[in-house]
């Protein structure tokens, strides 16, 4: 057990935890951010994605001693009231089913549009192969990124 | 079947805020079994499905559990339609377990809508009836002469209006009509229901808000992680704690050596619970127990043998004969072609996103439940069994789940978590891995299949005989070894009613594994065989399958079921539409093929009829490529075309997972796959364009859960033959049998 400062959604938190325990459990059981989901636990489905520094990573397989300075931001610091046009573009299309999968995949596709502004559509789907959605929503997840890219058409997939 | 539990019931009565509140009984879905018929004053106490308070605003409760099935913006839109008011002012509550209150709130069998359909109308348009004739009263004039529209009342002839919050507190106090006669809004003049609206919790879900099952919290919990015997039927023999204590955050190790048998042989499994202050200890704790199991007798059987004595079986007339139409055997013999093929269909796990978890809170002799669930009544019949509490003193809350598929009909670990509750003495949420998930499910069986056809000189069906082997679902049995040909072959199955000669036959197999429905049940298991079948009959006699199937199909007329009737016509249209968007017969460039099946799904006295064109490509390599899917669907009266389209899109893409993916295997009583490396899910890039052409009928409105599914592996598989002319006839799909 050790003592962790980290930077989450623009706040210093601080927590006392084993080394080895997922940032994915200090979120959501240590400081009460239960957007990041657990759907698998190694890294395989997405569901705990979050950034680090702006990139998509899979919090379940980040270690919590791993993290240190780095900026982490989690579905419940991308925006304030769903503004950010990934969020707005995800309710346009109607895109969630159950939903447990979609904040992660919200913060897969902010990060991909923060990297790749106009993305082709083989990059969005190298990107987004890793968030798995047991629903089917990907027809509208592919509309809704292509709607939330830079001059994005909306069409529906 | 007659009777005062059966009818619907309004009653009207002030709430405590001076508004509108009104109850109703969702029906069909009867009573439970036990439960007394007879009325009582508090078994049909109001319930607060509609309440109005004394400024407009409207509050409508959801009473069927929201899986992503989109039931909690879809039935409360039904509502707000008969209601007339404003879909932007209308506030919606998911309700609790009630069975006294709500009926039958299951979210399954694809039931939720068409059974939903005439009580919710009625519901809207009594309380519309009773505000209109409050106005009526206030202005003394004529009911006729009133409208009402965005929640207000008008009379058109004097340009008074009154807003339904000033109208609630005499409304409250009139008597309401009769539910069975109230006047409903012809569909022609729908003015919410058939246009798009999405879903009412979309924001929540897109910021992170929404709650799932894993999110609740309540003070003082603690988590539970349970190792459970790895072989079905396991008991633990030894155990050793020490190490799990030692963990930091692990507060209490308990032996879970009891089989709780639930009313639905929903047992929980053997195995050992260690109980900390949160997940990660939990599951850090569990990792650090010792155990020694006994395996016992489940131990020495697998899938392979299941195969082995399947094959046997098959070999021979089956144990039951399910349905016999005229003399197959004659008709065979008598056949111009014979052809005759066995097909395998997988063991499937369910793994829904979110893993099986439950909040439960024992005390003071009553239980308080946060569990995602598609069966509330359930989760409540399970705790109480599992904690000798009253079914009384059981209190249900419903959550959103992370998906269901049938998975979560059952309510083990809702068992799991009030046992640990009453011991710990204080709320336990239970947290299953994914690797529990996928090792403790209710499985989709799998089955064997041999099919024996017979064609006559112009390639027509004449004889069909459909021979099935496999185990029987056997969660709602009483006994695991009581066999039920019901739950795995219906009488009614396709192509019953279309060829003379007929025979359906099954055979049991005993199988350890617990078994439970899968979306679409036996519907989407036989679909498989007997849609590529046909096709294989198809290409034998020379003939194009859309042809074949328009002759097999015949002309549009009434289909008599034992319960129902529904109009071919309807299948024939799908068929049609589909085949003729996807622009079937067109030129496919070579590796590339096209492949159609289609399927009537019935529920209830309705029929959903859906038709797939699946177009695939194969490497030389045998990789598949699904490259675009047509599909139409004929589902009654549609609510909200964007659910019946996300439902096919989601539908289309659970087919096509399963079938070049999804296999469980058992060898020496355990189950090998473990998380989703092993047991893959369809990824975002293998996801094919989908085209979904939606027929408008005014038939009322079907299911639409389970019905895109079982067409799926059939139109994929004959796709693929067209492709290479390699038939598959066991899936999942494998590369290495379409290599050249």
């Amino acid at each position: 057990m050790a003592t962790y400062t980290l930077h989450v959604n623009g706040e210093r938190r601080t927590v006392q935890a084993p080394a080895a325990m997922p940032l994915l459990w200090v979120l959501r059981d240590l400081l009460g951010l239960t957007g990041a989901k657990f759907g698998c636990g190694i890294g395989m489905c997405g569901a705990c994605t979050v950034h680090l520094d702006g990139q998509a990573a899979r919090a379940c397989v980040v270690a919590v001693s791993e993290v240190a300075d780095q900026r982490v931001t989690t579905i419940e610091g991308l925006s304030e009231g769903a503004t950010h046009r990934v969020q707005e573009a995800w309710m346009e299309h109607d895109v969630p089913q159950c939903g447990y999968c979609q904040p992660g995949q919200i913060m897969s596709a902010a990060a991909l549009l923060a990297a790749t502004p106009r993305p082709s559509d083989r990059e969005i789907r190298r990107a987004m192969a890793g968030n798995l959605c047991r629903c089917g929503t990907y027809p509208r997840i592919l509309a809704a990124i292509r709607r939330a890219a830079d001059g994005g058409s909306g069409k529906k997939a | 079947m007659s009777g005062f539990d059966r009818r619907e019931f309004l009653k009207v009565a002030a709430s405590a805020g001076g508004g509108l509140v009104l109850g109703f009984y969702l029906p069909a879905c009867a009573r439970r079994p036990g439960v007394a018929g007879a009325a009582t004053a508090a078994a049909f106490e109001l319930n607060a499905f509609i309440e109005i308070d004394t400024a407009g605003s409207v509050r409508l409760t959801a009473p069927v559990p929201e899986i992503g099935q989109g039931v909690k913006t879809s039935l409360p839109r039904i509502l707000a339609e008969e209601l007339a008011v404003d879909w932007e002012r209308v506030r919606i509550e998911q309700a609790e377990g009630d069975a006294d209150r709500y009926g039958w709130q299951t979210a399954g069998g694809s039931l939720a809508t068409s059974l939903s359909w005439l009580p919710l109308r009625r519901a809207g348009a009594a309380a519309r009836t009773i505000l209109v004739r409050a106005a009526a009263e206030r202005w003394g004039v004529e009911v006729g002469e009133l409208t009402a529209a965005s929640g207000r009342v008008r009379h058109a002839a004097s340009g008074r209006e009154l807003g339904y919050g000033e109208l609630v507190a005499a409304a409250a106090r009139l008597e309401p009509p009769d539910p069975e006669t109230v006047e409903l809004t012809p569909p022609a003049e729908f003015r919410l229901l058939g246009r798009p609206v999405p879903g009412v919790d979309n924001r929540e879900l897109v910021t992170g808000a929404s709650r799932f099952g894993l999110d609740q919290r309540m003070p003082g919990m603690l988590t539970a992680s349970i190792e459970r015997s790895p072989v079905f039927g396991g008991r633990v023999r030894r155990f050793e704690a020490e190490a799990a204590l030692a963990v930091p955050g692990v507060l209490q190790v308990l032996a879970m050596d009891e089989s709780v048998i639930a009313e639905r042989f929903e047992r929980f499994d053997a195995g050992v619970a260690v109980l900390a202050e949160h997940t990660w200890a939990a599951f850090e704790g569990r990792r650090a127990l010792a155990i020694e199991w006994d395996d016992g007798p489940g131990s020495g059987f697998g899938s392979e043998e299941l195969r082995r004595r399947a094959r046997a079986r098959l070999a021979t007339r089956g144990d039951e004969i399910v349905r016999e139409d005229g003399d197959v055997e004659a008709a065979l013999a008598g056949a111009h072609q014979v052809l005759e093929a066995e097909y395998e269909v997988a063991m499937l796990a369910h793994a829904p996103l979110e893993p099986m978890n439950c909040l439960a809170d024992l005390r003071d002799g009553r239980c308080h439940v946060v569990a995602p669930t598609q069966s509330p009544d359930d989760v409540r019949s399970c705790v109480a069994r599992a904690t000798g509490l009253p079914e009384e003193a059981v209190r249900v809350e419903v959550s959103r789940s992370g998906g269901g598929f049938g998975r979560r009909l059952q309510g083990d670990y809702s068992a799991e978590a009030a046992w640990l509750s009453l011991r710990a003495g204080r709320p336990v949420q239970v947290v299953w891995s994914r690797e529990d998930d996928l090792r403790h499910d209710y499985y989709r069986t799998p089955s064997f299949h041999r099919l024996r056809a017979g064609l006559d000189a112009d390639g027509r069906l004449v004889a069909w005989r459909h021979r099935l082997a496999s185990p029987s679902r056997n969660v709602f049995r009483e006994r695991a070894d009581e066999p039920a040909a019901d739950t795995e072959l219906y009488p009614d199955e396709f192509p019953a009613l279309f060829v003379p000669a007929l025979r359906f036959e099954f055979s049991h197999l005993p199988f350890a594994p617990r078994l439970g429905p899968w979306r679409g049940i036996a519907h989407t298991s036989n679909a498989f065989p007997i849609g590529s079948f046909l096709d294989e009959l198809a290409w034998k006699a020379g003939r194009d399958p859309l042809e074949f199937h328009r002759e097999l199909l015949g002309e549009a007329r009434a289909i008599e079921l034992p319960r129902f009737r529904w109009d071919l016509g309807r299948l024939l249209a799908v068929l049609e539409r589909a085949a003729d968007a996807a622009g079937w017969g067109g030129p496919l460039p070579a590796g590339r093929g096209r492949g159609l099946a289609y399927y009537a799904y019935t529920q209830a006295r309705k029929v959903t009829c859906v038709a797939h064109v699946v177009e695939a490509a194969v490497d030389t390599e045998g990789r598949i490529r699904v490259e675009r899917v047509v599909s139409a669907v004929d589902c009654g009266i549609v609510v909200n075309p964007l659910g019946v389209e996300a439902q096919m899109q989601g539908g289309i893409l659970d087919g096509l997972s399963t079938a070049l993916h999804g296999e469980i295997t058992v060898e020496e009583g355990r189950v090998v796959q473990g998380n989703f490396d092993d047991y893959p899910l369809l990824a975002l890039d293998e996801a094919p364009s989908i085209e979904v052409h939606i027929l408008p009928t005014d038939n009322d409105p079907a299911g639409m859960g389970e019905p895109p599914i079982p067409p799926v592996a059939p139109a994929l598989g004959n796709a693929l033959f067209a492709a290479t002319g390699r038939r598959l006839r066991r899936l999942p799909f494998r590369s290495e049998d379409l290599a050249t």
